[in-house]
């Protein structure tokens, strides 16, 4: 933490309600002003591409135009969810339409690499889900293409403009959480991770995170968009990683491990613990920091504070909404305090209104509207792919792996 | 009173009991629409592994959590969350799958003369079951819930005619969400399962594994047959409020502006449609009369109130007394 972010902090958090200014307002969320309507269209119709319809829809002035799939069913479920859009089998068809500003990309991830240049090479403007891609290859090709982009270029690594995360990282600068010993992170959902189908060639396709030459196992698909967090909060990627994996339940014919675990090691010898599993849901999605004042857990809608009992205490605390965790009392970390503690709806504040999802796209039109750089960049992006990448590796092969983000 | 429950064959006080059932189905149970879900598929009679199977359960898990998502009135994101909070004479754009939605549910409230609307979450609002206390002391004066919205087909979108006006799709979500699901489940090759939302919204595809349409015994004293069918219950003191030293229950009479008050208790229905066996279980609820008019439609009506026997209306033939249950 520099002293200016020390400093900063410290004024906003001197011994008032006032502290919880730094929340960026989630009312303030949301209020760009474009210059005309925009015509977003969606690439991808599974559940993601759905999903990021929906968010879209809760846009002003943006409206989803055209849809794009190569499934037929899941092309038409998009289609049902988009009301007077224009449905395509093929991106190419799409972007000679010439009927879209911008392109949410949620392809599977190993077509990202091919979908992406084409649109950033027909100068619209794209958001796209992470991973990035499913090799180091494709990462530098993809983030090559951006360097003459003429749209803006916004990756889907959630974190970095989740109200919560924002609100968290201040603290994690200040001095709340002081020295960082250590880092965890987990990631537990109970599902199968198999998209039924009964024709054999379409369930090829549709399960391509199952095939190891296509995906890059858990710690890929989900490992990169956590990894991030702590490269965003940090400023630091780690040099080396190590890591094991396997089948530990679902006895079908997958060679992808349903359960890993990895350590990534940063130069000056912090380590970032991580864990996933397809066999368990105990505990979900969260990504821990512990300092020597105070640990930070953050849970994607929520997150908390953990004092230690020796670290000063701050005025703007007593204010503060408390929630117990067994032994451990978390101050949560409420986006928009500020107006809702004037209002007395504190407690009201606790957990996001919207998905992740809301929040990176609002970021994304926000960024068209007022060309400032989107909050995740595909630069930023290929690193945290890369390190999601180096860990599956590591994992896959029982080996430690050096991490190589050179030319990144 | 005779409050009686639903034993749905997933559904089991004792642990041991669900043996039988996890050796036979692929399981898979969850939270969504502020209930528990329970879905049994029977993948021998569908050529399916455990693992495929379990992945079509984990589709139709994601359906129903989608629709929760998209309907639930507690989620600031939720389209009914939007529509709530757009002012009265604003439209509001819905998709395709939404506006199906809105079109079916006035359809309902027609069939049933104003007995279900889904704008009855106004009164909910009004009386208590969803709010603070300033909603509660909301004045519904002049209120007419038949004209609270129009839908336009043109436009696909719906515009609240007044301000008051809070839509709750509560009472046909899980019922709707089991319809998606049936064509789902067929579309994968599934034609033998069972699925509950709460034990008040059921569906039945096909036969259990003994061939015998799935049996579910409604209260102490009666079992139905369930062949392809969809089963809703409405039970009006299953949520309740105070007010004054009477108590209401958390099922409202949109012809009257205010909490059904009857004799009825509980109604079952039996329909072909889970969406109009929810709809129609709460109408009924709401209006009994209505119970009479839906002699004329393809639905068994079981409807329980203080007295010993209750009203049944078999068309489907398919009630039978506890003692003629199948073993």
């Amino acid at each position: 933490m520099t002293d200016l972010d020390r400093r900063t902090f410290l004024t906003h958090t001197a011994g008032s309600v006032a502290a919880m200014a730094i929340v960026p307002d989630l009312k303030a969320l949301g209020t760009f002003k474009l210059n005309k309507p925009l015509k977003v269209a969606v690439a991808g119709a599974g559940r993601q591409g759905r999903k990021i319809m929906g968010e879209l829809s809760k846009l002003a002035d943006v409206s989803v135009s055209a849809v794009c799939d190569v499934d037929e069913r899941r092309l038409n479920a998009g289609l049902r969810r988009s009301s007077g859009a224009q449905g395509y089998a093929s991106v190419k068809e799409l972007l000679a339409s010439g009927q879209v500003d911008a392109i949410a990309i949620a392809t599977p991830t190993h077509t990202h690499r091919e979908v992406a240049i084409e649109c950033i090479k027909a100068g619209v403007h794209v958001y796209l889900e992470c991973p990035l891609a499913h090799t180091r290859e494709d990462c530098v090709a993809i983030l090559e293409a951006t360097r003459s982009a003429q749209g803006v270029i916004a990756a889907g690594l959630q974190g970095r403009s989740n109200p919560v995360y924002t609100l968290a990282r201040g603290f994690f600068r200040s001095d709340s959480v002081r020295e960082l010993i250590s880092m965890r992170a987990q990631n537990h959902h109970k599902t199968t991770w198999i998209t039924p189908s009964s024709d054999p060639v379409r369930k090829a396709a549709l399960n391509w995170k199952l095939d190891p030459a296509r995906a890059n196992g858990l710690a890929g698909e989900w490992g990169t968009h956590q990894f991030d967090v702590f490269h965003w909060y940090t400023g630091k990627y780690p040099a080396r990683v190590l890591g094991n994996g396997s089948v530990r339940f679902y006895q079908d014919d997958r060679t992808v491990h349903d359960t890993i675990s990895c350590t990534l090691v940063f130069e000056d010898g912090a380590t970032l613990a991580y864990d996933a599993t397809l066999a368990n849901s105990f505990g979900s999605k969260h990504e821990v920091f512990l300092g020597s004042n105070a640990a930070i857990k953050l849970a994607w809608s929520h997150g908390w504070l953990f004092k230690e009992s020796d670290a000063p205490t701050q005025g703007w605390e007593v204010y503060a909404n408390r929630q117990q965790f067994h032994n451990d009392e978390g101050i949560t970390l409420i986006a928009g305090a500020t107006k809702l503690a004037e209002q007395g709806k504190l407690k009201e504040g606790v957990g996001l209104p919207n998905p992740a999802e809301y929040y990176a796209l609002e970021n994304w039109i926000s960024a068209i509207a007022s060309d400032h750089a989107p909050a995740c960049s595909i630069a930023e992006a290929a690193r945290a792919t890369v390190v999601g990448i180096a860990a599956n590796d590591a994992i896959v092969s029982g080996n430690a792996i050096d991490i190589d983000l050179s030319g990144l | 009173m005779h409050l009686p429950s639903i034993q749905a064959p997933c559904v089991h006080q004792n642990p041991d009991d669900c043996q039988g059932i996890t050796d036979q189905y692929t399981c898979l149970g969850f939270e969504a629409m502020g209930c528990r879900f329970e879905l049994l598929i029977d993948p021998g009679s569908s050529g399916l592994g455990h693992c495929d199977s379990l992945g079509i359960a984990e589709e139709m898990r994601a359906l129903v959590q989608d629709w929760h998502q998209r309907l639930s009135i507690f989620e600031a994101g939720s389209i009914a969350s939007q529509i709530n909070r757009t002012m009265a004479g604003a439209e509001f754009h819905l998709d395709d799958d939404m506006y199906r939605l809105c079109t079916l549910c006035e359809q309902i409230r027609c069939k049933t003369n104003g007995a279900f609307n889904i704008a009855a979450g106004t009164l909910m609002h009004a009386h208590g079951f969803r709010s603070s206390q300033a909603d509660h002391d909301a004045s519904l004066d002049g209120l007419d819930l038949n004209h609270a919205f129009t839908l336009d087909s043109q436009n696909q979108s719906i515009t609240k005619t007044d301000d008051r006006v809070m839509l709750d799709f509560g009472a046909i979500a899980k019922g709707f969400a089991l319809d998606l699901i049936r064509i789902e489940l067929e579309e994968h090759g599934v034609y033998n399962a069972f699925i509950h939302g709460g034990t008040s919204s059921i569906l039945a595809l096909g036969k259990d594994h003994r061939g015998y349409p799935w049996p579910t015994r409604v209260g102490a004293d009666y079992t139905i047959n369930l062949p392809s069918l969809a089963v809703g219950v409405s039970e009006n003191l299953s949520q309740s409020v105070r007010h004054s030293e009477q108590r209401f229950g958390h099922v409202m009479n949109p012809l009257k502006n205010r909490p059904a008050m009857n004799s009825i208790t509980q109604v079952v229905c039996i329909h072909p449609s889970a969406a109009a066996a929810d709809a129609y279980s709460t109408a009924c609820c709401a209006s009994p009369a209505l119970i009479a008019q839906l002699y004329s439609d393809p639905c068994t009506l079981i409807a329980f109130d203080s007295s010993p026997n209750p009203v049944i209306h078999d068309p489907l033939g398919v009630v039978l007394a506890s003692s003629k249950t199948p073993s």
